[in-house]
């Protein structure tokens, strides 16, 4: 036993005086930690950042249970996150009279599309194969060739898991002033002690809507707005140079047998599998058209051998809405999804339970 | 629920208050409260588990009863207590080891076989559990502890949230006697505790978390490795292990006192160990001290001469790397153990019959604590191997990779250096003991842990110890 074991009898003030430094360390810490958050924000160094989408954890719960029974699981990065809603596309395929189905947005920003299909063959190893429609877009394909580690399966995942993730993302979006993730401030410090305390965009809201997808509000670190086209472009535009610097392509046809083997492994085991490219804006398409036929969307759809479906190539989809030239608005992505649902009903019937 | 998360203080403190408005004046109303976010907390994992515990209970609570009603049929009701809880943990816990393993023998000898497989998952904390409830009836059984008539008090004791999925291993016979007393907190063990819980948090998340990718990145290049490489990957995982492990009991520990309640201390620097019997007093001493106790002595202990000794040692040891998981490599880990301890004994045996003059026994001192300290740190290999190959590469490359420089050698030994100076420095003194004592030192130290909490944490990670 403990040397100040008390009774029942013991009064609870009985040595009052050791809580003080406990409550003094915290006032100390409280202060310090405002301190530090004044003088970043003083110097345009506010590194909040949320994730534009589903988290790790909410991901792998969703897919975790999911009914995994006509399941059609659209996959991509935010392009996918931001673009397909499993509402729009559950009610259209009503309409057309679809059996039982289950429309799941794995959409998963700053993700792999091969790492989310990997991710789900893993998880489906043991139930019984289902649909994957994969949003392909040389966008993501160029941009995250080394994510795949965004998708590790997080062990043992439970509901808590999920609930602190819910947590730290309303504390992290209501306190975009004041609150941060220990993370977030430990890369913020790592920015500043390399000298690279710099103004930058980052995302401060994500908003979730009810149809089953997401989008985010983007400013820069001083508050200011982004001009979410100008941003995506140079951005893109730097992404594509880097591309067409580098000779001999061999990474990139390295990720691209990587993503035909993966696909094909999923058929093999007797997965649907479609691919889908979701519209971009003029300046973007003729970014794109810069790099080489091979990664180019008809080229993947081709050589896989796939129902694919170009929505730059449709009359009625190529010019929607989009929010930064390859991110949908919330009402695009609901006019998408139920094209996309009645693509599927005509060109792979036995995905709609037809 | 982890005590790592948001989630886990928010209700913690909101049960908290409800259960000290309750506690003088309603004690039982106290406990069937605690009873019920212990299982809220244990059902965050699988609902489905609690039906486990449930059983484990009553047929403890009842096998308790019946030894006192029935003395004859004592021995009887123990086996009925060892049958189901050590049932019940081989049947989730070392089904399929067991089933594949022997279907392994079988294909030795030309017989191709495919084991049956048991689909199930493992219930988090089976092992810490089972321990505690057979410590109950084993203890009824030796006549040390009178078997309790309020089935409230003991399913509180098998179920009490700081300590139930990953210890420490507590005593009934320690438990049981401070459920009954009721122990309202005071403010100093109020404060003392939630200074534990900081420490606890400060060893996993800025401690272990910061130690985890380095630990992850090294043995995934096992392969490329240099024997450097090698001996951080060893050392750092026993960082890791060490933060993980003792920052959840620190937290444990630290939770039931301010709930009122002792708990007893788990770790104390282990790394600044003389020996490896010392480092078993310091090392997960709730479970090392369950194995003495109900294993080691039950066997015989060392009361039939040196080679009774021997083989009671090495049982004990094996049985405790098993204890740790369904895998050869915990075995192997044991085993290491074992042949640890009956060397450091038989070395022992012939030092006392010569003994080492005085000033040389001076200089063997921090000779030993460095050796103890560098042959532990060997043994993690095998508990962190994910395959057999792995396993013996990183042991041969140890010693006969290429002695070369590599990219955060400073930081990988720099923070397992510092961690292993502080348990030195601490190898006789408990800084927990010492920040309770000093009100400045508390004040300085808590400070410095909750900014980093703040400013320094890894990236959230599950504790180590959850799949034991």
């Amino acid at each position: 036993m403990n040397s100040f074991t008390s009774s029942s009898k013991t009064p609870f003030m009985h040595g009052w005086r050791s809580m003080l430094p406990f409550l003094f360390a915290s006032i100390t810490c409280m202060i310090g930690i405002v301190a530090v958050e004044y003088a970043f924000r003083h110097a345009h160094g506010v590194p909040l950042d949320i994730v534009p989408g589903m988290t790790r954890a909410e991901f792998q719960w969703k897919i975790a249970n999911a009914a995994w029974s006509n399941s059609i699981f659209v996959i991509g990065d935010s392009r996918a996150g931001w673009g397909f809603s499993e509402v729009a596309f559950a009610d259209e395929a009503a309409r057309l009279g679809a059996g039982r189905i289950e429309p799941v947005n794995a959409g998963l920003a700053g993700t792999r599309v091969e790492s989310i299909v990997h991710y789900l063959l893993n998880e489906g190893k043991m139930r019984s194969p289902q649909t994957v429609v994969i949003n392909y877009s040389p966008a993501s394909f160029f941009y995250w060739p080394n994510h795949r580690e965004s998708v590790k399966p997080l062990r043992d995942l439970k509901r808590q898991d999920v609930i602190d993730d819910e947590i730290s993302i309303f504390l992290r979006q209501w306190l975009y002033t004041l609150g941060r993730t220990p993370e977030q401030i430990f890369d913020q410090f790592r920015d500043w002690r390399s000298g690279a305390l710099i103004r930058r965009p980052v995302f401060v809201s994500r908003n979730r809507y009810t149809g089953g997808f997401y989008n985010a509000t983007r400013v820069w670190t001083d508050g200011a707005p982004v001009n979410e086209n100008q941003e995506q472009l140079s951005h893109y535009a730097r992404v594509v140079l880097d591309v067409l610097n580098n000779g001999n392509q061999a990474r990139p046809r390295m990720l691209k047998a990587e993503l035909i083997s993966t696909i094909r492994r999923a058929r093999s085991r007797g997965w649907h599998v479609a691919m889908i490219r979701l519209p971009v804006g003029k300046e973007m398409q003729k970014l794109e058209s810069q790099l080489r036929p091979e990664f180019s969307f008809s080229s993947m759809a081709e050589e896989l051998g796939v129902p694919s479906i170009d929505f730059n190539e449709l009359e009625d989809t190529r010019n929607v809405d989009s929010l930064d030239q390859s991110h949908m608005t919330p009402e695009s992505t609901r006019f998408l999804s139920a094209v996309l649902a009645r693509f599927l009903w005509e060109n792979v019937p036995e995905t709609m339970g037809k | 629920m982890a005590f790592n998360s948001i989630f886990f203080f928010l209700t913690f403190l909101s049960f908290l208050g409800v259960y000290l408005a309750l506690k003088s004046r309603w004690p039982v109303a106290a406990r069937s409260l605690t009873l019920l976010y212990s299982y809220f907390f244990y059902g965050m994992w699988n609902p489905a588990f609690l039906l486990l515990i449930g059983a484990s209970t009553l047929i403890d609570y009842s096998a308790g009863l019946g030894m006192s009603r029935y003395p004859l049929h004592k021995l009887a009701l123990l086996r009925l207590s060892l049958f189901t809880n050590l049932g019940l943990l081989g049947v989730f816990k070392y089904f399929n080891f067991f089933a594949s393993s022997a279907a392994w023998l079988v294909e030795l000898t030309g017989f191709p076989v495919t084991p049956p497989a048991l689909t199930v998952l493992l219930p988090v904390g089976i092992s810490f559990y089972t321990f505690q409830t057979l410590s109950y009836t084993i203890d009824v059984y030796r006549g040390d502890l009178e078997p309790r008539r309020s089935l409230l008090d003991f399913a509180f004791y098998v179920a009490y949230f700081p300590q139930l999925v990953a210890g420490p291993i507590v005593r009934a016979r320690d438990f049981l006697v401070q459920v009954e007393a009721n122990p309202f907190p005071s403010a100093a063990k109020f404060a003392h505790g939630w200074t534990l819980v900081v420490l606890g948090l400060f060893m996993k998340t800025v401690i272990a978390d910061n130690a985890a990718p380095r630990v992850d990145h090294l043995f995934s290049t096992w392969q490329q490795n240099s024997a450097l490489e090698n001996w951080a990957a060893s050392m750092l995982f026993g960082v890791q292990i060490h933060g993980d492990f003792s920052g959840y009991s620190l937290v444990a520990i630290g939770i039931a006192l301010i709930m009122g309640y002792d708990i007893p201390r788990n770790f104390n620097s282990p790394y600044g160990a003389l020996g490896f019997s010392d480092f078993w007093r310091r090392w997960h001493i709730s479970l090392s001290t369950w194995l003495r106790d109900y294993l080691y002595i039950s066997l015989g202990g060392n009361r039939r001469g040196m080679r009774s000794t021997y083989i009671n040692l090495m049982i004990t040891m094996l049985l405790g790397g098993l204890w740790h998981g369904a895998s050869f490599m915990f075995i192997v880990w044991g085993g290491i153990h074992g042949v640890y301890l009956c060397v450091e004994r038989a070395l022992r045996d012939f030092v006392q019959k010569r003994p080492i003059p005085a000033r040389y026994a001076a200089l063997l001192y921090p000779i030993g604590i460095v050796l103890t300290y560098l042959t532990v740190s060997i043994t993690w290999i095998p508990f962190r191997a994910e395959s057999t190959d792995q396993c013996i590469g990183m042991l041969k490359g140890l010693a006969f990779a290429p002695f070369v420089r590599y990219d955060n050698m400073v930081f990988d030994f720099g923070f397992a250096g510092a961690v292993f100076m502080g348990h030195t420095i601490w190898r006789n003194r408990s800084f927990a003991d010492q920040l309770e004592r000093s009100g400045a030192l508390r004040y300085f130290v808590l400070t410095i842990m909750l900014l980093s909490l703040w400013f320094l944490a890894g990236e959230r990670s599950e504790f180590i110890y959850f799949q034991f």
